[in-house]
């Protein structure tokens, strides 16, 4: 035990010898990215697509669709212009994401039943305001034809009769499971704001370890915890993984209490999942670096695993759709079974036993890591000379 | 002209520096030509298909199976299949066998027969976006194709003649997607990662560069010896940004042109618009990491401070959620970042098809970029030799 606190204090003085870096590192920069994510995705809903319209009727009808396009509540229209050309130069300056043409002659052509055609063009450069202008244009297709339908139904002498069984006769009732007013901050944060922090404690963990090869300490350091690899290791990431897991829960608490983000089951599970990926981070970290025992490569190794995370991870992107010789790299990230604890436990309230390989699999990177202590003793003794 | 000598002196030596230097060559020929074979192969796919959905089917009549069958064979859908109850059916979901529950209640054909509108319930876990839009675009798209022939019959049926059968729907209408024809993610986010992979590069090589030449320094009295010594303030700058504006250009090539190339990602702009518009990216990208490069204490900790900025930079940009959509405080953080500019002009020119003149805003942001960067970098060179 005694070794222990002796490895424990040989880390904190290494810590505490550059507050400000460390600092920066392990609580500012998660914590920063947290409150930049919640903050810029703040609105939820990416509502008022700066958008145009193009009138080549000026009808009675043509008009009344203008006045119900400006009154929706996805799409702001924010030029009213002449022709297609002009529409388009506005799309290609980026002005608009997209505009709503009404042909010559559309009126007259919907009453005598000439079938004419609205047309919609969306810039797609831009997923989520083109999949928003999407759902506004098509609703807005939609009232028009039932309007012209009443109209021609009653030009026909038929009764005042319920019109909407005729233009739809089925009707989708939608339920979005656990994000029902589809919040993409929600979507969003929950899985890159802890990818934040899983990289920096990659970083760090990589850093750390590997500092002690550049400074030439790394043989003081395993005799410090008395020959032990194991006391070295725990001495040394027993102060990081305290403060990384405070700084997850900070984190948890700002989404589930400040932001109000979904949280349907217990909030202790994902505290414990939280904690549990800061210690997977840090042993998949031990592992780069028993492999690779160089600052400079270990760290790459750990900013690919970081970075690639955000893609290879499935947070926007479903894994089972990807190539499957890249999707299976996927189950080799820490940050993706959070991810999943994440998804069961907090947006869909699930009961535990349907996560528990999840946790089964963040429980074992530390076990793997222990398959490597003896190499890393090895370099850590017998280590090559650091050349800048 | 001494000076002009003296800037080839320096753009000449710092060649030598970044041939000597593992890592920088890493960071400028490796990573930009592995990471976006990676990343883009990642997204390739592009769109999400055959989702797997459960039917709960209490009305269990011709309509629903017709119904049914009309959902599988979208392209989205896929039916893993049925379960007795909507029980059962949230228990697959729990498992993961299924990511989406379509249920048809007892009175569905009864409504349908009857004339009344027949809704059918659709839930839908929302852990992903896409999965989500997939179902969505596909119950609505069979909803209006099934309707179609309720909707004939029932004109037919009111107004007595046959000849209204297209009055179901009088006016047509129809989406015509602009530069990402396929409407894909890959299509729609990748075009901006390349030009952030691009800045994250330089930014790293730079970074590295400049703490190496710290540490040297520090082995040395104070004076890295691999520094040209005797050249004024302006020379050094421009020498070195000269220097890694060449190095970029190789990758550069690559990364813009080839991979959009390899993966079928839109290239509707003219190649040299591009090249024009990316000559500013690169000099406010350099100066900007010159800059930075200040706050690096040594080679490691470049990792540290800037990996992740990657992922702040591109949020900013405004490829995810879009700019207009956030506050007028991020979009001014944005503002002062070179790929934010630089992002937004390769999508307006290499996907919507814009013209170098029509990107004009973003361009001349660039070069005040670059200008800003690069006085700011004079004077702390000049604060630092005094």
């Amino acid at each position: 035990m005694n070794v222990l606190m002796r490895s424990v204090k040989r880390e904190w003085s290494m810590l505490v010898r550059r507050p400000m870096f460390y600092v920066m590192c392990v609580v500012i920069v998660p914590l920063a990215m947290t409150a930049f994510f919640v903050s810029l995705l703040d609105k939820g809903v990416a509502e008022r697509v700066p958008s145009a319209i193009v009138d080549l009727d000026h009808s009675e009808m043509s008009r009344r669709v203008v006045r119900n396009l400006e009154s929706m509540q996805q799409v702001d229209v924010c030029y009213k212009l002449d022709s297609y050309a002009e529409a388009m130069d506005y799309v290609k300056r980026g002005d608009i994401m997209g505009f709503f043409l009404i042909p010559d002659n559309f009126g007259d052509d919907a009453l005598s039943g000439r079938q004419p055609e609205l047309s919609y063009y969306i810039n797609f450069g831009y997923i989520v305001p083109g999949s928003l202008l999407v759902k506004g244009y098509t609703t807005m297709s939609m009232l028009a034809n039932g309007a012209v339908v009443q109209g021609l139904l009653s030009a026909k002498g038929m009764p005042e009769v319920e019109i909407t069984p005729i233009l739809q006769p089925f009707v989708n009732k939608v339920h979005q499971l656990g994000n029902p007013t589809m919040n993409y901050g929600v979507y969003l944060v929950n899985s890159f704001a802890p990818g934040v922090l899983a990289l920096m404690v990659l970083l760090v963990t990589a850093y750390n370890i590997t500092a002690e090869i550049k400074s030439g300490a790394s043989r003081e350091w395993i005799d410090a915890a008395g020959g032990s690899i194991i006391v070295a290791l725990v001495g040394k990431l027993l102060p990081l993984t305290m403060l990384f897991t405070i700084v997850g829960w900070v984190m948890q608490i700002v989404f589930y209490g400040m932001a109000q983000y979904p949280m349907n089951g217990e909030m202790w599970v994902m505290l414990l999942a939280m904690w549990l990926l800061v210690v997977a981070c840090e042993a998949l970290a031990v592992v780069v670096c028993a492999i690779v025992p160089n600052p400079r490569y270990a760290l790459s190794v750990c900013s690919l695993f970081g970075v690639l995370a955000f893609s290879l991870g499935g947070y926007s992107f479903p894994v089972e759709d990807m190539y499957p010789g890249l999707g299976i790299f996927s189950y080799i990230l820490p940050m993706r079974y959070y991810f999943l604890i994440y998804i069961d436990q907090a947006l869909n309230g699930l009961e535990l036993v349907y996560s528990r390989y999840y946790f089964v699999a963040l429980a074992v990177y530390p076990l793997v890591a222990m398959l490597f202590l003896p190499r890393l003793k090895k370099v850590m003794q017998k280590p090559t000379v650091y050349v800048p | 002209m001494k000076r002009i000598t003296d800037i080839l002196k320096v753009w000449r030596n710092e060649f030598g520096v970044v041939r000597a230097d593992m890592g920088v060559l890493i960071f400028l020929f490796l990573l930009p030509f592995a990471y976006p074979l990676v990343y883009s192969a990642i997204y390739n796919p592009e769109v999400v298909r055959d989702v797997p959905v459960v039917i709960v089917d209490d009305s269990r009549s011709e309509l629903t199976r017709e119904y049914a069958r009309h959902l599988n064979s979208t392209q989205e859908l896929h039916i893993a299949g049925y379960a007795a109850n909507m029980q059962e059916a949230r228990q697959a979901m729990a498992e993961k066998a299924c990511y989406g529950v379509i249920h048809f209640l007892r009175d569905f054909s009864q409504k349908a027969g009857r004339g009344e509108v027949a809704t059918v319930e659709v839930f839908c876990d929302m852990s992903l976006l896409l999965r989500y839009k997939s179902v969505l675009v596909a119950v609505t798209a069979v909803a209006r194709e099934m309707g179609k022939s309720v909707q004939v019959e029932r004109m037919t049926e009111l107004s007595g003649e046959a000849s209204v059968h297209d009055a179901s729907e009088p006016i047509q209408f129809t989406m015509i997607p602009i530069g990402n024809v396929s409407q894909g993610l890959a299509s729609a986010i990748m075009p901006g990662v390349l030009v952030l992979i691009l800045q994250q590069c330089l930014l790293l090589a730079i970074c590295f560069l400049g703490a190496t030449s710290r540490e040297r320094a520090r082995l040395n009295g104070g004076i890295d010896p691999k520094e040209i010594a005797r050249v004024g303030v302006v020379a050094r700058v421009v020498g070195k940004a000269l220097c890694y504006l060449v190095l970029i250009a190789v990758p550069a090539v690559f990364v813009l042109h080839f991979i959009p190339i390899i993966f079928d990602f839109p290239m509707n702009g003219d190649v040299w618009d591009v090249i024009v518009f990316f000559v500013p990216y690169f000099f406010a990208v350099i100066f900007f990491s010159m800059i930075l490069q200040r706050i690096v204490p040594d080679r490691e900790s470049t990792f540290l401070v800037f990996v992740f900025t990657s992922v702040a930079f591109v949020f900013l940009s405004g490829v995810s959620w879009p700019r207009y959509a956030m506050s007028e405080f991020w979009r001014l953080v944005g503002d002062c970042i070179p790929s934010t500019w630089a992002i937004n002009g390769f999508v307006g020119i290499n996907t919507a098809g814009a013209a170098l003149e029509q990107q004009r805003g973003p361009y001349i942001a660039l070069w005040i970029l670059s200008l800003v960067y690069f006085l700011i970098v004079l004077l702390l060179e000049k604060k630092k030799t005094h």
